[in-house]
């Protein structure tokens, strides 16, 4: 009978000791695997996933397929997005993250091709490829890819503007000053409406941005990888962000330019980007106009 | 694949010139005219205004009085899922409709058959001087029939011209 309960004993300890070792184990590799120093290096591919996902909830939930079938497999897509954009977050599920990206894009990007928003081509063109890197977030090839990838958009946008001349002549804002969003409107103090014709205010603020661009594509080209040349990058970036009342495709931007610039993404600005693809869902003009119904 | 390999290299090398390629190609069009700029994975989205392309539907059987036909009256559907793959919302502006396309828009539509109808695309185009937007024609279709299952058209966009001749079962 004592040998039984010693041996009862000693099987008890012995069970409690190996769930400690295992609650151990997991406890050490949750630490390791999941809330690793460099779960911040791969913060920003998920979140430049989840932009794409709020990119294209509008189209996924347009209200003639939210009560068919359509309503249903677009869901699913949705869901689908944000589970890849969760999965790239971890070192061992990041490649099966980016492969469900991969899957949906072209289940449902590709054949929309003449229709999709350019914000997506980026995101086509900068996301799948990390499949290609055992650990994309430790690759200086993938960073080199996107912060070449960088310098064609930034040379890209620049020439666009030059040709369609509507920038160097300051039409283009000084219409969207009088015709634009309520965020658009925001310099259309500065210019006296009445004549139909920008002010040089418009046309400095106009010549700036171009200016801006082509400088911001040199920069990348030439390898300036200063921290403090991407917050002034990012500052501009949620800037005309707030100008536009178009945030999922600057939150795009600032997290590929953080894999680029290998600086990982601080929790700081992962709370902001997340809290800038909600706000992006209502749109800060409607938010604002809100706002101001409220206090009237 | 080892991260530095050549094959990895020469994917990535391969993928920055395609793009590159894909926007100069982009900057073209949109300078010819021939592509609506929002579209298509160009960089330069912010320079005008949406063209915000609409279809209208003309009765052509009075040619010397059109009359805009009432959009409740008649659905488009099938008609613009002709384009689902090629060409959403005119994203190439230039491209001529195709026979097929008006085959579904009949056969959606019956009561159209035997009349003669215009199709015209509306869009917005940008003034730079005075600073305005004018709502002009992007391109129309003309559709003649010839008895009740046979029409001919003649498509025009950006200054070039298709006809075509159509049978409907």
């Amino acid at each position: 009978m004592v040998g039984g309960k010693s041996s009862m004993k000693y099987g008890s300890s012995a069970l409690v000791e190996s769930s400690l070792k295992s609650q151990n184990f997991l406890i050490r590799h949750f630490h390791e695997i999941i809330l690793r120093g460099d779960l911040k290096y791969r913060a920003p591919l998920a979140i430049a996933i989840l932009s794409v996902a709020f990119q294209q909830y509008g189209y996924w939930n347009s209200p003639g397929d939210s009560e068919s079938s359509l309503g249903v497999y677009f869901s699913f897509l949705l869901c689908s997005v944000v589970l890849s954009a969760f999965l790239s977050l971890f070192a061992l599920t990041s490649r099966l993250g980016i492969m469900m990206f991969i899957a949906i894009a072209a289940i449902d990007f590709i054949p929309r091709w003449t229709s999709l928003a350019n914000h997506t081509y980026l995101a086509l063109w900068a996301i799948p490829i990390a499949v290609l890197f055992k650990e994309w977030w430790k690759s200086d090839l993938y960073s080199l890819y996107l912060r070449y990838t960088f310098v064609i958009v930034m040379f890209a946008a620049f020439s666009q503007k030059l040709l369609a001349g509507t920038y160097i002549d300051g039409s283009y804002l000084y219409y969207l000053g009088s015709h634009g969003t309520l965020t658009e409107r925001m310099f259309s103090f500065a210019c006296d409406s009445t004549f139909d014709v920008p002010c040089g205010f418009i046309k400095f603020i106009s010549i700036f941005i171009l200016l801006w661009q082509l400088s911001v594509g040199i920069l990348l080209w030439w390898g300036v990888r200063s921290l403090v040349f991407l917050a002034i990058e990012i500052g501009f970036l949620l800037g005309a962000g707030l100008y536009a009342d178009e945030m999922n495709f600057q939150v795009l931007n600032i997290a590929l330019l953080c894999i680029v610039f290998r600086a990982g993404m601080p929790m700081w600005l992962l709370a902001t980007c997340i809290t800038l693809l909600f706000i992006d869902r209502y749109s800060i003009s409607h938010l604002l106009n809100l706002m101001v119904q409220h206090a009237v | 694949m080892p991260s530095n390999s050549k094959t990895l290299k020469f994917v990535v090398i391969a993928a920055l010139i395609l793009h590159t390629l894909w926007i100069v190609n982009h900057l073209r069009l949109v300078a010819t005219n021939q592509i609506n700029p929002w579209k298509l994975g160009g960089y330069g989205m912010y320079t005008v205004p949406l063209p915000k392309v609409a279809l209208i539907l003309v009765d052509l059987r009075n040619p010397d009085a059109p009359r805009r036909i009432d959009p409740r009256t008649y659905s488009v559907t099938r008609y613009r899922k002709m384009f689902a793959f090629t060409n959403i919302d005119r994203a190439f502006r230039c491209a001529h409709i195709q026979s097929e396309a008006l085959k579904a828009l009949f056969e959606e539509n019956p009561q159209f058959r035997g009349n003669n109808l215009g199709l015209l695309y509306m869009e917005d185009k940008f003034i730079q001087n005075p600073v305005s937007v004018k709502r002009v024609s992007q391109g129309s279709v003309a559709i003649t029939w010839i008895d009740n299952d046979f029409f001919d058209f003649t498509s025009e966009f950006c200054g070039s011209q298709k006809t075509g001749r159509v049978a409907l079962p």
